[in-house]
């Protein structure tokens, strides 16, 4: 259970995230190191000598053939992965104010992202060419103006708001990974602790040791009490160790992208204070939904536990109910909550004790506060419920005497 | 008199699957009370309803005095229980599982020793449990039922899966402990010469009901037969 729970998660996150982290900051830096272009220029005009010369100018070996057909050049060069090409006619169109091509030959030589990352270096390389002889025509034609006012005359500034807070621009490119984290996490740490606190009492059914538990000098109401604290600090350290591993695995594409050589003038990852966002509010609103959501779970996850003979069938009911906290999790995920309408508000609200500390979270994030209120009263209605009947559950004889009812109920159905 | 066992008119269904059918027997403080009977008989539905994990249907059934339905919690502070099939937990070692019995029934831990003695397991003991065989596991469990010293223990086929020198092992310490420590003890067992070497008194049970109780010797007397296995015979009318 310590290995499944705790060590795997972590493990495999660290795993999976470290390689691609590697394989990613290896593929890009060797693809963007590679500071070797190839050139077939078949104009031989003054634009693309122009051109040509910017490349130049910008560190990067140039090696040009002219009048030559690159696409045969590509085919029989092992080395080379990438031609540009200008053609024939580029400065004559470029003179007589018409758009010219630059044509790019590309060999990709696997389908990993390396291949693509050469193709994207060169797809910049071309994009700030263009920028650079619309600057020369410009001066050319116009004179006296700054080239760059008519290229772009507006500037963009945004500001972005969530709950009121201004958050920095950057905060947009991490939004993905954070609404994601945000809503598996709960969903994986519900669904573990329903699948361990079933597995407590089925494996005491599979391993015999229930009937002599049931009879020590302890009450039953502390044998629930006992298994679920266990379960509860049982998933508060896999949930941390899934979250250091999800985060790192979340995390390995940027920290692949930092450890590249900056390109622009900022990386476009930048720490962004995410924690300032959230109010103490929402922050102690989450964690009562998280404590109570547990609470609940993990009775429901004894009370199947119970009815099953052996942990591989606890395991299977559990599945069957999965559904039930996955639908509304990925709705959540990708819904803000004012996009549903009060009938499925309030069908979120009734299933919020699986989802609660999502829905808490989320309403309060996008202002619902009434969603986020009643989801935490049923919650905590929810768990005193489920608390109440598994430990009735545990008093009667049932816990011994279900298995059998149902077994013999499905042997007379079958007949 | 307080019996350490007093059942009136026990009834037990399943269902609509009639168990027991107004089982009446007492058993006395500090004797060897055994269950005898075929599989199916109502032996351990008997001994669970005494041990309070099931509830009887109708009828009274005390442990010293106490109620076992409404006096559940009493109930088991008196008694240990060793069902037919019981298992340990497979991550703790023999020492371990001993020690934590010896802390719920907050007893002091010099005990366990006593339990590691019972279970004559040596140095397996400080194994864990999942390297067991079935025979290991099982002495464990009587000296887990045994060292906590009940006022009641109530062992279900105590010898089961055995052999022969472990069962007489066995037998021979429950003995010791019923007279030693007062312990009373109730048990089931299908093996006849267990019952008559072990128990001071005998009820003989068929489809749920009571046919026969007393000491070996009065069975014996009472139906001229040379054993108890003749006297089961006799008793229920011939296979």
């Amino acid at each position: 259970m310590l290995l499944s729970l705790i060590i795997a998660p972590l493990l495999m996150f660290i795993i999976i995230g470290g390689i691609m982290r590697f394989a990613m900051a290896t593929t890009f830096k060797e693809a963007l190191e590679k500071r070797t272009i190839y050139i077939v220029n078949n104009d031989l005009g003054k634009y693309s000598e122009m051109a040509i010369d910017y490349i130049k100018d910008k560190g990067f070996d140039v090696r040009v053939f002219e009048n030559t057909n690159a696409e045969e050049i590509l085919s029989k060069s092992e080395e080379i992965d990438v031609i540009i090409e200008f053609p024939k006619g580029f400065s004559y169109n470029l003179s007589n104010g018409l758009k010219a091509k630059i044509l790019t030959y590309a060999s990709i030589k696997g389908l990993s992202i390396g291949g693509y990352a050469v193709f994207g270096k060169v797809s910049g390389l071309i994009s700030e060419i263009n920028t650079y002889l619309s600057r020369v025509l410009i001066r050319e034609v116009v004179g006296g103006i700054d080239p760059d006012f008519i290229l772009s005359p507006v500037v963009s500034k945004s500001h972005m708001y969530i709950s009121g807070k201004e958050v920095p621009e950057t905060f947009m490119a991490m939004l993905g990974f954070f609404s994601a984290g945000i809503i598996v996490a709960p969903l994986v740490i519900v669904t573990t602790t329903i699948g361990i606190s079933s597995s407590m009492i089925a494996v005491e059914n599979e391993e015999r040791t229930l009937e002599v538990l049931l009879t020590l000098p302890i009450s039953r109401f502390k044998i629930l009490l006992g298994k679920l604290i266990g379960v509860i600090i049982l998933v508060l350290i896999a949930t941390l160790s899934f979250l250091v591993g999800f985060m790192f695995y979340i995390t390995a594409p940027i920290a692949a992208f930092e450890e590249l050589p900056k390109v622009g003038e900022k990386s476009l990852f930048e720490a962004s204070p995410i924690l300032t966002l959230f109010d103490l509010q929402t922050i102690v609103l989450t964690v009562v939904a998280v404590f109570f959501t547990l609470i609940a779970v993990g009775s429901l996850g004894l009370l199947l536990g119970s009815i099953a003979p052996d942990v591989r069938t606890a395991q299977t009911y559990i599945g069957s109910l999965s559904f039930i906290i996955f639908i509304p999790g990925m709705m959540l995920m990708f819904m803000d909550l004012s996009k549903f309408t009060l009938t499925g508000q309030v069908v979120l609200v009734a299933l919020s004790p699986f989802i609660s500390p999502i829905l808490v979270f989320k309403a309060l994030l996008e202002g619902v506060p009434w969603i986020a209120y009643a989801s935490l009263i049923w919650t905590i209605a929810f768990t005193f419920i489920m608390v109440a009947i598994a430990a009735k559950f545990m008093e009667t004889e049932k816990i011994l005497t279900l298995q059998f009812t149902l077994k013999m109920k499905a042997l007379r159905k079958k007949r | 008199m307080v019996f350490a066992v007093e059942i009136i008119d026990l009834v037990k269904f399943y269902g609509k699957v009639k168990a027991l059918d107004n089982l009446s027997f007492n058993v006395r403080e500090g004797e060897i009370f055994g269950l005898v009977g075929p599989n199916g008989a109502g032996k351990t539905t008997t001994l669970r309803i005494i041990a309070t994990l099931l509830k009887p249907s109708s009828g009274t059934v005390r442990v010293f005095g106490y109620d076992v339905v409404k006096e559940a919690g009493e109930v088991r502070k008196l008694i240990s229980y060793l069902p037919e099939e019981a298992g340990a937990y497979r991550f703790l070692t023999g020492r371990e599982y001993l020690e934590f019995m010896a802390k719920i029934y907050r007893i002091p831990s010099s005990v366990v020793e006593e339990g590691v003695k019972i279970s004559g397991l040596g140095d397996a003991i400080d194994r864990q449990v999942r390297t067991y065989s079935k025979g290991m596991k099982r002495r464990l469990l009587v000296a887990r039922t045994l060292m906590v010293k009940p006022k009641l223990a109530i062992l279900d086929e105590p010898t089961s899966g055995l052999d022969v020198a472990h069962a007489l092992y066995v037998r021979n310490t429950i003995r010791k402990y019923a007279k030693e420590y007062g312990v009373t003890v109730i048990l089931s067992s299908h093996n006849m010469l267990e019952v008559e070497y072990l128990c001071d008194r005998v009820a003989l049970i068929d489809r749920g009901r009571i046919v026969e109780v007393g000491t070996t010797r009065e069975l014996l007397e009472k139906y001229g037969v040379k054993n108890l296995e003749e006297v089961f015979i006799k008793a229920i009318g011939g296979v």
